[in-house]
């Protein structure tokens, strides 16, 4: 007699994974921080290079990246401000913000992380209202700049 | 043999508790989930975008199916397969020098120690593969 154990098997990991897509496709459906399908549309706090640029040295810039990469080329102006060192960078960013100027903060690019929790934590410590992310990050400035 | 079948059990509940609560905190924010899949340069970018609700999901549902013994060793076996994925992607995250956020549980690990998050996705591998080579009994 064949055992029919593989099958049974077979059949509760197609339950598993069909239950995932379930569960998968309700929160894609309701979840409120659903990020951008598309690329070119702009997530939620985000700001794109063409604005940021037409904004230029009215906003407050924010570097987020590592200290050594802020050394080695940043937008002009930019103050360093990372979670690795808040604490001695933030003093700095308040003497140069003001209530109504904007923030607009970058990482490496459109990937990292950085950006968007500085800013984050720009908004939710420091009251800070507006407060964007630069889309595309430095990667980004450094293409336009070619 | 039954004590060594209930601690199997007990483990089996232990990592099943902590799968879903690893996937709750991925569900809640899938874009942050997705800036942290798109930080390991893998994927492209909506092959990353469904991943990071597929992940959770899957993870919450093989979390809870390691309760019910009918289920627990072909959750074993795939939650032990995302162990591999995930062991294979900080590996070659490391291999490429990236600095990246694991995404392991959700935003709350901001820097990815690779030995440290390799080892314990090794040790949740061996875990899982206990149970799935094991007598796990009922309940």
């Amino acid at each position: 007699m064949i055992s029919s154990a593989p099958r049974v098997a077979g059949l509760r990991l197609a339950g598993l994974l069909c239950l995932s897509v379930v569960l998968a496709s309700a929160n894609a459906w309701l979840n409120p921080h659903r990020p951008a399908w598309n690329l070119d549309v702009l997530a939620e706090g985000e700001i794109a290079l063409t604005d940021a640029m037409a904004v230029g040295d009215t906003a407050l810039w924010i570097d987020a990246r590592p200290e050594t990469q802020y050394r080695a080329g940043r937008i002009g102006g930019a103050l360093p401000l990372n979670e690795d060192d808040w604490n001695g960078q933030i003093q700095r960013v308040l003497e140069q913000w003001r209530p109504g100027r904007r923030v607009i903060v970058y990482c490496s690019s459109q990937q990292c992380q950085a950006s968007h929790d500085v800013a984050r934590r720009l908004r939710e410590e420091m009251g800070m209202e507006e407060v964007y992310t630069l889309k595309g990050g430095w990667e980004a400035w450094l293409a336009h700049q070619k | 043999m039954a004590g060594a079948s209930k601690v199997a059990v007990a483990w089996a509940w232990v990592l099943g508790a902590l799968f879903i609560y690893a996937g709750a905190l991925k569900f809640w924010r899938p874009d942050l989930l997705l800036a942290d899949i798109e930080s390991y340069h893998l994927l492209p970018y909506r092959l990353a975008y469904l991943w990071s609700y597929f992940l959770p999901a899957l993870e919450i549902v093989g979390g809870v199916a390691l309760y019910h013994h009918a289920w627990r060793k072909v959750a074993a076996g795939l939650l032990l397969a995302l162990c591999v994925i995930f062991i294979l992607a900080l590996l070659s995250a490391w291999a490429r020098g990236l600095d990246i956020s694991c995404g392991c549980f959700g935003g709350a690990e901001t820097k990815a120690n690779y030995p440290v998050l390799i080892g314990r996705d090794l040790l949740l591998a061996a875990g899982l593969g206990w149970i799935l080579r094991g007598r796990v009994q009922a309940p």
